[in-house]
C-alpha cells in the first residue's frame, strides 16, 4: 500500500550508485535526450539500481515542482503599450528570404534543391563541353574573358585558338554558364532543432484554433469592458463552442473546474433530440478566464467563440431535472420552464445591485463576474486549408 | 440559483475593476503557420504580429522575468524583445524555426540586461511572488508547500549564471536539448553537462526536501 509523504524537510541520505559512470546520464534519459542504444543500457542498470531508479524519480519530481513556479502572466497593458510603440521595420531581403525559407529541411524542399543543383551541374557540363567544341566558331563573353584572363589559360585543358572577331556580342551574357548555385548558410544545430520538432502538415491543424486565443480575449475584454462601463440595459457573455468526445465527461470537468476556483456553474442538458449536447454557464471572474480558456482547449475542439448579449436569446435547452443537478431542487419554480425548451434571456426589472463571483461561504465578491455559456456538442471535422 | 437569477448578477452597476493580471493562452504553432506568419509580417501586417504575440508573449515574459527579477524591468525586457524581433523579423531566413530563433532573440536581450546590471546571481524578489497569480493553488496552504517553493527559487537562484540559463530554458520554458544549444549556441552535448551538473548542485542543496507526489510504500 501506498501512502503520500508529507511535503517539506525530511532528513534522508541521498542513496549511493555502485556504477557512478550512468549518473551523468540520468537527467538525459529523463528527458527522453539519449541516444537509443544509451537509453537502453541505462535503463538495463536502472533496473539493478535502487539508488538510480530514485534519483530519477527525484529528478522528476523536481522537475515537476519547478515547472509549478512558472505561473506569471504579463499584465494586458504591457501588450498595448509593445504594439503602440513598434519601432520601423528593417528593410527585408525578401528574395532571399522566400529562396531560403522555401528550402527548409522539410524533406521535399531539400530533394528540389539537390535535383537543382544536379541540373545545373549539367547544364554547365554541357555548355562547357560546348564551348569547347565551339571555339573559333563564333565567340562568347566567357570565350572572351578566357582569352583575356591568362590564369584561365593557363589552367585550361583545352588549347585552342580564339578568333576573338571584329565585335564582341554586345551584352549576352550566358546566365546559366555564370549561373552560381545559391549558397545558404546552414546552422547544423538548428537543422538538427528543426528536426526534432513535431513538423505537422497544414491539415493537421483547425485554422479556427489559430484565431481563437485572440477571438477568446476580445469577447472577455469587450464583455469586462461592459460591465465596467456600467451598461445595464444588455446582459453580455462570451459563448464557446466546444466539440468532445464525452459530453458528461466534459460536463463534469466542468463543474470540478468551477468548484476548485470558486466560480458559479450550471448545467443544462439539451432537450432538442436534433441537438445533442449540454449548456454549461460558468460565472468567472476576469483573472479565470485564460485558464477557463485552458481547460476548454484541453478538454475538445473549440469551434467558435462569439460575444452574445441579451438581444439574443441564450439556448439553454431546458433546465436540469432534479435527478440531475441536486441545486435543481432549490430553482424558484416561478416559471414553467420544462415546457420551453427555448427559454429567453428576461431582462430584470431592477436592474442595480451589485455583480459579483459567488464564493463557497455564498458571499459575493465586488468584482464585476464574466458570463461563459459554453456549447458542449460532439466533435466536428477539422478545417482544411 | 437560476437563470434568471444568475445574469441578473451581471446586469447590474459594476464597479471600477482593480488590476487583475489577465492570463493569456500562448498556443503552438506549425511550421506552416510559422511560415505564413513570417511572410504576412514582413509584409507589414501588424495584426499578424499580435497573433504572434499571442504565441510567445507570455513565454518571453517568464523568460525576462527569471533573468530580471522583478515585473517592471521584466515588461520593459519584453518590450526591447518584441519590438528587436519586429524591427528584425525581415532577417529571418527559416534556418531554425521561429521559435528558436525568437529565443535566440530574447535570450540576447535578457544577457544584455545582465550584463549591464552585472548581476551575478538574480536575488529572489517578492515581486515574483506577487507575480504568480495562479488561481489554482489552494488558498490554504501547507506552510511545508511554501517553504519548499521558496527553497527551490532561491537554489535556481544560486546557480551560476551559465547553469541557471539552461534550468529556466530547459526546465521552465520547456525547450529540448537542441533548442537550448540552437538558442545558446552552444553543442549539445554541452547544454547535458550542464543540466546534469546543474541539477546535482540543485540535489546538493535540496536533497533533503520531499516533493509532491513522493510516495512510500
Amino acid at each position: 500500500m501506498s501512502t503520500q509523504e508529507p511535503v517539506g524537510k525530511n532528513e534522508r541520505p541521498l542513496p549511493q550508485c555502485a556504477g557512478g559512470f550512468v549518473r551523468a546520464d540520468l537527467k538525459a534519459y529523463l528527458d527522453r535526450e539519449l541516444s537509443p542504444l544509451r537509453r537502453w543500457y541505462v535503463g538495463r542498470h536502472m533496473a539493478g539500481c535502487p539508488a538510480c531508479t530514485e534519483e530519477v524519480a527525484w529528478l522528476q519530481r523536481l522537475g515537476k515542482n519547478m515547472r509549478q513556479l512558472e505561473d506569471a502572466y504579463p499584465r494586458p497593458e504591457l501588450r498595448a503599450r509593445i504594439l503602440s510603440t513598434l519601432p520601423p521595420m528593417e528593410a527585408a531581403p525578401l528574395l532571399a528570404a522566400n529562396t531560403q525559407t522555401q528550402n527548409r529541411t522539410d524533406g521535399t524542399g531539400r530533394l528540389r534543391y539537390a535535383f537543382a543543383g544536379a541540373f545545373a551541374l549539367l547544364i554547365v557540363a554541357g555548355a562547357f563541353a560546348a564551348l569547347r567544341h565551339n571555339v573559333g566558331r563564333g565567340s562568347t563573353q566567357l570565350a572572351n574573358n578566357a582569352v583575356r584572363n591568362p590564369t584561365y589559360e593557363s589552367h585550361s585543358k583545352a588549347n585552342v585558338s580564339v578568333n576573338v572577331g571584329p565585335t564582341a556580342p554586345p551584352s549576352f551574357t550566358n546566365p546559366v554558364v555564370s549561373a552560381e548555385a545559391p549558397r545558404i548558410e546552414r546552422d547544423p544545430t538548428s537543422l538538427e532543432a528543426d528536426k526534432l520538432f513535431a513538423i505537422q502538415t497544414a491539415k493537421e491543424k483547425d485554422l479556427a484554433a489559430r484565431l481563437l486565443p485572440r477571438d477568446w480575449n476580445r469577447a472577455v475584454t469587450s464583455v469586462r469592458t461592459e460591465l465596467t462601463a456600467g451598461k445595464t440595459h444588455n446582459t453580455p457573455y462570451v459563448q464557446v463552442t466546444l466539440g468532445v468526445k464525452s459530453v458528461d465527461l466534459a460536463k463534469s470537468r466542468l463543474e470540478s473546474w468551477a468548484r476548485l476556483s470558486k466560480s458559479e456553474a450550471h448545467v443544462y442538458a439539451s432537450a432538442d433530440p436534433g441537438r445533442p449536447g449540454a449548456s454549461v454557464v460558468l460565472l468567472i471572474s476576469a483573472a479565470e478566464s485564460g485558464a477557463l480558456f485552458n481547460n476548454l482547449k484541453q478538454l475538445g475542439q473549440i469551434s467558435g467563440v462569439a460575444r452574445g448579449d441579451a438581444n439574443g436569446p441564450v439556448k439553454f435547452s431546458a433546465y436540469p431535472s432534479a435527478s440531475d443537478d441536486p441545486r435543481a431542487a432549490a430553482l424558484p419554480r416561478s416559471v414553467e420552464k420544462d415546457k420551453h425548451p427555448e427559454l429567453q434571456v428576461q431582462k430584470p426589472a431592477d436592474a442595480r445591485g451589485v455583480a459579483g463571483v459567488k464564493s463557497e461561504a455564498g458571499h459575493s465578491s465586488t468584482t464585476p463576474a464574466i458570463m461563459v455559456v459554453i456549447q458542449l456538442g460532439p466533435l466536428g471535422p477539422s478545417v482544411t486549408l | 440559483m437560476s437563470q434568471e437569477g444568475s445574469l441578473h448578477l451581471l446586469n447590474l452597476t459594476a464597479k471600477q475593476l482593480s488590476f487583475v493580471p489577465q492570463e493569456r493562452t500562448d498556443y503552438t504553432m506549425t511550421v506552416c503557420d510559422e511560415r505564413y506568419l513570417v511572410q504576412k509580417i514582413q509584409a507589414g501586417d501588424r495584426l499578424a504580429f499580435e497573433q504572434l504575440m499571442d504565441a510567445y508573449e507570455t513565454r518571453v515574459y517568464r523568460l525576462a522575468l527569471r533573468f530580471t527579477g522583478n515585473v517592471a524591468d521584466a515588461e520593459d525586457v519584453t518590450l526591447e524583445i518584441f519590438h528587436g524581433i519586429y524591427r528584425s523579423i525581415g532577417k529571418f531566413r527559416g534556418n531554425s524555426s521561429l521559435g528558436t530563433w525568437i529565443y535566440r532573440v530574447a535570450m540576447n536581450h535578457c544577457l544584455e540586461f545582465r550584463r549591464k546590471r552585472r548581476l551575478d546571481v538574480v536575488p529572489y524578489d517578492e515581486e515574483l511572488a506577487l507575480a504568480s497569480t495562479n488561481w489554482r493553488h489552494d488558498p490554504v496552504q501547507s506552510a511545508n508547500r511554501q517553504e519548499l517553493s521558496e527553497k527551490v527559487e532561491a537554489a535556481i537562484n544560486s546557480l551560476s549564471p551559465l547553469h541557471r540559463d539552461v534550468i529556466v530554458l530547459h526546465e521552465l520554458q520547456g525547450l529540448t536539448y537542441q533548442e537550448v544549444a540552437a538558442t545558446l549556441n552552444v553543442p549539445v552535448g554541452t547544454v547535458k553537462s550542464r543540466l546534469s551538473n546543474a541539477f546535482r548542485r540543485l540535489r546538493e542543496q535540496l536533497g533533503g526536501y520531499v516533493f509532491e507526489g513522493s510516495s512510500t510504500t
